[in-house]
This record gives C-alpha cells, sequence and structure tokens, in this order.
C-alpha cells in the first residue's frame, strides 16, 4: 500500500437478521482528512473487477460470476448515472487483498456470524478515487442462486446488488422500518432502498431491484448528462427547540408517485436530497430508530430524542436547481 | 322599477344610458363583446397515494397514507368574444386563481394523528372556443348558451420554485341577463352573464388529467 493509499473497510454491508443497522437513504460513503471529509467514488467510467474462482454449496463459480455481473448490469442500467463496468476475470486472489484486483468472493468468515457480506476499499486519500474494491460474501451461510428465491437460503444478486452500491461509494439508507427480536436484533418490516442496511431474510429476492432512493443516491454521485438539469435538490435544516438536530434522517415522498427519497441532518442541522423529480414533496423528519446510528453516522452528538414528524409545508423541488433552505422544526420527545 | 331595471341603474349608471327596450344578448354578427368577472374554482382529488415499503413476505408495508386535493378558491376572469353570427360566437378568457395544494397525511407507523400539509398556486388559464347562444330555450328572460373549448393552463408553485404547464378541455354553459341594449352607440348592450363549466386539466408533472368544476359571474358589455 503506497503513503497516499488508504485502506477503508465499510463492514455494515447487510446484517443479516439480528444486528441493527440502517442507513439514511443515500450518504455517500467518505473518509475524513485534514478535517474535512471527502467523498469517495471511482473516476475512471468504466471499472473492472474479478470474481473468485471458489464456489459454495449451490453456486459455481460461474453462477457467482453471472449473478454478480447481473447485479452490476442493475446499477448500470440506471439513465441518469453514468457509470459502467467490465468483467476482467476469474482470479484465484481472495477479498480484501491489496492487489490492486477488485474481487468478489466467497470467504468464511464464522465470526462475522451476523454480516451477509462487506465492503472494503482503497482511495487516493488526495482525491477521493477508489483505487479498488473488494467485496466478499460470508459462506458460512446458505447461497442461492435461484430467480425466484429458496427460503432456506441468501439470494447472491440481492446481496451483490446492495454490496455494489458500496462499491460505487454509497452509505446505508434508513428508509426502512424494523421491530426488536427478543434476542436483541431486528427484523426488517418494510425496506425503502436496496441499500437499506438489514437484508429482508432469506428467499427474497426483492432487492434484485433498485429503488428510487438508490436511484437518487447513484445518479447524485454519478451524474449522467441532464441529471442535474432535470432534477431539484431539497434543502433545509432540522431543529428543536431552536437548536439544530445532528442525525435525523429526513425523508422526501412525492404524493404523486409515492417515490421516497431521503437523507441525514449533520452537524449544524442541515440536509441536503437531490436527485428529486419537479414537484411537491411532504417531508418527513425522524430519528435514527431502527438500526445502530453507527450504521450510518459517527454518534457522537446524533440527535434521536425527538418525536417523528412532518413539515407543514408542502416542499417544491425545482427543475434543475435547490430550494431555499428551510426550517423543520421537530417537538423533543 | 323591477329588479332588472335596478341592476341596469347599478351597472351603467356610470356609461349614462340605460334603456331596457328591444333587450337582447346575442350580439349582432360583427360585434365585439368584452366581460370581467368573478367566481368559484371548485377543487380537484388526486386521490391517495401510500408510502409504502417493501415486505419481507412480499407484500407491502404501509409507512403511511395520503390524500391530496385541489382546495376550491375564488377566481377572477376576463373575456373577449366576438359575434360571428346572431347565434355563434368565438371568445377567448383569461383566468386566475390561487388555489391551495393539501395533503393530508394519515396513519404513519411512527406518529399518531394527521398532518394536512399545504402549498399555495398560482394559476392562470387562457382558453378559447366557441359560444352558442340558444335563445329559443330563452325563460324568465335569461337567455342560455353553451360553451366549449380548449386552452392552456400555467401553474407557478409557491415562491416560485417551479412553473407547471398544460392544457385543458372546457365544456359547460350559462345564462346571460340582458340589462339593456340599443341599435346605436359605442356600447350596444349591457348584461350580467353567468357561467357553469367544467375543465379537464392535464398537467406535464401529472400522471393523470383531473376535472375541475367552476362557477362565475361577470359583466359583459357589446361594442
Amino acid at each position: 500500500m503506497s503513503s497516499r493509499r488508504l485502506h477503508v473497510w465499510f463492514a455494515i454491508a447487510v446484517l443479516v437478521i439480528a444486528l441493527p443497522g440502517t442507513a439514511d437513504a443515500y450518504i455517500h460513503l467518505g473518509f475524513d482528512t485534514g478535517g474535512q471529509t471527502r467523498a469517495i467514488k471511482w473516476t475512471a467510467s468504466r471499472v473492472r473487477w474479478w470474481a473468485n474462482n471458489g464456489g459454495v454449496p449451490g453456486v459455481s463459480a460461474s453462477q457467482f460470476q453471472s449473478e454478480i455481473a447481473q447485479a452490476f448490469m442493475t446499477w448500470e442500467a440506471v439513465p441518469t448515472a453514468s457509470i459502467a463496468f467490465e468483467f476482467a476475470g476469474f482470479t484465484g486472489a481472495a477479498p480484501f487483498e491489496d492487489d490492486d484486483l477488485s474481487v468478489f468472493g466467497f470467504q468464511s468468515e464464522p465470526d462475522m456470524d451476523r454480516v451477509l457480506g462487506a465492503t472494503s476499499f482503497i482511495v487516493d486519500v488526495f482525491s477521493g478515487t477508489i483505487v479498488e474494491s473488494d467485496v466478499f460474501f460470508n459462506s458460512i451461510f446458505a447461497w442461492s442462486v435461484s430467480a425466484t428465491g429458496d427460503p432456506s437460503r441468501f439470494d447472491v444478486r440481492s446481496v451483490a446488488t446492495h454490496e455494489i452500491g458500496h462499491f460505487l461509494g454509497l452509505g446505508h439508507s434508513a428508509i426502512g422500518e424494523t421491530e426488536l427480536r427478543p434476542d436483541g436484533g431486528r427484523r426488517v418490516l418494510g425496506s425503502g432502498a436496496v441499500m437499506f442496511p438489514i437484508s429482508l431474510g432469506r428467499g427474497v429476492v426483492a432487492d434484485r431491484v433498485l429503488q428510487p432512493d438508490d436511484i437518487a443516491g447513484v445518479s447524485d454521485l454519478y451524474p449522467d448528462g441532464g441529471f442535474r438539469d432535470d432534477t431539484g435538490v431539497i434543502d433545509g435544516r432540522v431543529r428543536v427547540n431552536n437548536a439544530p438536530v445532528k442525525g435525523a434522517h429526513v425523508v422526501a415522498f412525492n404524493p404523486q408517485t409515492g417515490e421516497l427519497v431521503g437523507n441525514f441532518s449533520v452537524a449544524d442541522g442541515s440536509f441536503r436530497i437531490a436527485g428529486l423529480s419537479p414537484g411537491p414533496y411532504a417531508i418527513r423528519v425522524e430519528p435514527i430508530d431502527d438500526a445502530d446510528i453507527d450504521s450510518f453516522m459517527d454518534p457522537q452528538g446524533v440527535n434521536v430524542n425527538f418525536q417523528v414528524t412532518f413539515h407543514p409545508r408542502l416542499i417544491v423541488a425545482p427543475r434543475g436547481g435547490s430550494t431555499a433552505s428551510f426550517d423543520v422544526t421537530v417537538p423533543a420527545k | 322599477m323591477n329588479f332588472r331595471r335596478l341592476l341596469c341603474v347599478a351597472f351603467v349608471a356610470a356609461i349614462g344610458v340605460c334603456r331596457a327596450e328591444a333587450q337582447t344578448t346575442s350580439a349582432p354578427a360583427g360585434r365585439l363583446q368584452v366581460s370581467v368577472g368573478a367566481g368559484w374554482l371548485g377543487g380537484a382529488s388526486f386521490g391517495e397515494q401510500p408510502a409504502d415499503l417493501r415486505g419481507a413476505s412480499g407484500n407491502p408495508y404501509r409507512l403511511f397514507e395520503s390524500e391530496t386535493s385541489l382546495r376550491g378558491t375564488g377566481l377572477f376572469e376576463a373575456r373577449g368574444g366576438f359575434a360571428l353570427t346572431k347565434r355563434y360566437a368565438i371568445e377567448g378568457r383569461a383566468a386566475m386563481s390561487k388555489p391551495e395544494l393539501q395533503t393530508v397525511v394519515s396513519s404513519d407507523a411512527e406518529a399518531s394523528g394527521t398532518f394536512t400539509l399545504v402549498e399555495s398556486l398560482d394559476q392562470y388559464i387562457f382558453d378559447g372556443g366557441v359560444l352558442v347562444h340558444l335563445d329559443e330555450l330563452d325563460a324568465f328572460g335569461l337567455k342560455p348558451f353553451a360553451i366549449g373549448g380548449f386552452g392552456y393552463v400555467r401553474q407557478l408553485h409557491e415562491e416560485q420554485q417551479l412553473v407547471e404547464t398544460g392544457h385543458l378541455f372546457y365544456v359547460g354553459g350559462g345564462v346571460t341577463l340582458p340589462l339593456f341594449s340599443r341599435a346605436q352607440g359605442f356600447i350596444r348592450s349591457v348584461s350580467v352573464r353567468g357561467d357553469l363549466r367544467l375543465n379537464v386539466l392535464s398537467l406535464e408533472l401529472d400522471e393523470d388529467s383531473r376535472s375541475q368544476g367552476s362557477a362565475s359571474a361577470s359583466l359583459a358589455l357589446t361594442f
């Protein structure tokens, strides 16, 4: 690893049944450097990836490669984003080796018994450019490539679609609802984004299809020609008792289409939701309560002591611009 | 003095003439008519739209429900028409209103009660069409007519963040109450006009067309 390269693990990935986890709509992954947070992304227009040549029971190496390729195509097909991928070949290299190869493969990690998969990065700390990104799938679980899902196994393509979101530089989305299980874990009641951190479970293939929040996120990170001109941004601040709220999950709901896109407020209470179709939106604000806060951000200073509320005005996302900033006042618990 | 004469006095005193003989509202061919008035633009429903998440079972998990509508509001209008024949006229109209877009959110999975969210719109309609006088159906001195046409809609969202345009079709009808007419002079007749319309609007950001009724009354001058 060269001195200007930084190895970053985002071991949050997809958590199975028990661990809390959630993330905002489409927070971008980044790292702190010189007091600033720098988002990470690929700068090459075509990203090459390799598949490990090992399979697991029920999934051969070629089936695994085919599912990963399909998952990449799902992201590549987003019309408002400009990123493309190329399968470079099979390799004996394992994920998480610093070898300049972006490798997808199975790996047994018994200690990570609630982690289906995870993504790591090597980034250029000056530019934020991703140099290498590896994804592992935990082979302690049973996997499937069935088109309709196998009730006793996790779907490779669904998990791959989620991990490729990280591979692109996206963080977790918090558009989802969970409930606590007796063992302290969480069960997903509903998920509104592929990038929601907790799996829908065995046999479910729903995460093969990107949701509006995922599409807004990747388009904002890799905008295609007309994306900025054709969509709008909602800017605002969340406040409680006249003080800024950090870590509020803010969701823009389009009452005409039902689409949900969200993001988090930062330390000064400000939030920004981009990639919205022009039109009026309902703004819903909630505390992070469906997963561990650190699934999304540094928990330091995050305020969860307020009630779910809606801003009393419909906010109009303009075409090709941003709204004037407005304050959403939330009631304290 | 009967009620009609009283109205006539009220509306045309300023122009200093008031004769109630040979009253008619069907302007002779080639005459120009202008009118200004006010009325009520009815509401329109955009329907219900749930915020559904994907559930593990395959059934959606409902985060909350919403219902959106455009609230009824007052409108102001100005109209110009030209009589092609005694029976048919063409006319154009400009109308302005300020309806309120309202979304009511209910049954939130994590919040109790309902939330009413609003936004003000400035709506401008420019339309034109055909008016058919149905004088043969007159009753109680009221002269009925039928109208139909199409037009252009322009909506400015709050703080002019977004301009939405589209088109509309309308059909309707109404009656005119003649107040005064004469064979010569700059102003040939004065009448009160009442309109009932059904507008079918299609805006660029709406997936569906929506209907809005309107009622208005105006003072019409024929030159």
